[in-house]
């Protein structure tokens, strides 16, 4: 029985184990089983490209969440001025209350729903038959467990002559 | 003659067609460059924090 060097899974059928000679992965429906001596490294990928327009998308549809707040807020309190005024306009002071009081709520709820954006990273596996290359989320919860995969993978990489 | 200078004009136009489409797509591309490294430098903490402030890095063995 080989030692079990590191693991990590995902916690949906996703499992990668190294030992002291080979790397298993499996997942559902299939299983591949590497020789640590076909590893010849290994390498870190962020998305930064892709991170970068979801912080923008993220952004400009907050952007558009405060203008609609800002514009009912706005003309709700318009219409209670004018309502409390007296003048030629009135759809009543309630109604007007309440659309100040939906745009500050929808506010507030459009900023406690918007979830910032996860970044996709991924390691790569450089094997003498072609790389492969696993996505995986740094601040998820098997972070440490990757990271800690990773570092002992690396400690099997060994110059030629120490063999 | 003339017959040549009709083809000469032909292909001036279409070589100066080509030319301007190319800028346009060049600066088009500029632009849109241009744009991407300017988000880039203003989510730069954010790109920042996302890369290295988490479980992952601070497991991740240091050099």
């Amino acid at each position: 029985m080989m030692d079990k060097l590191a693991e990590f899974n995902d916690n949906n059928g996703f499992k990668v184990t190294l030992t002291t000679d080979k790397i298993y992965i499996s997942a559902i429906g299939a299983e591949e089983t590497f020789a640590l001596r076909s590893v010849s490294g290994v390498g870190l990928y962020d998305n930064i490209q892709k991170y970068n327009q979801e912080l923008e998308a993220q952004k400009t549809e907050g952007d558009r969440k405060k203008l609609l707040s800002v514009l009912g807020v706005g003309f709700g309190g318009l219409l209670v001025a004018a309502g409390l005024t007296g003048s030629g306009v009135d759809i009543g002071i309630t109604g007007a209350a309440v659309l100040v009081l939906f745009s500050v709520m929808y506010y507030f709820f459009a900023k406690s729903d918007s979830s910032p954006p996860v970044l996709d990273s991924y390691f790569t596996l450089m094997l003498s038959g072609g790389d492969r290359r696993f996505p995986f989320n740094k601040s998820g919860n098997n972070a440490k467990q990757i990271a800690e995969f990773i570092n002992k993978v690396e400690d099997t990489l060994t110059a030629y002559h120490k063999g | 003659m003339s017959g040549f200078w009709d083809v000469f004009k032909k292909t001036a136009y279409f070589r100066l067609s080509w030319f301007i489409q190319d800028k346009m797509i060049e600066s088009v591309d500029e632009i849109q460059k241009a744009s991407e490294q300017s988000s880039l430098q203003k989510n730069k903490g954010k790109i920042i924090d996302a890369v290295y402030d988490n479980e992952f890095s601070k497991h991740r063995r240091k050099r």
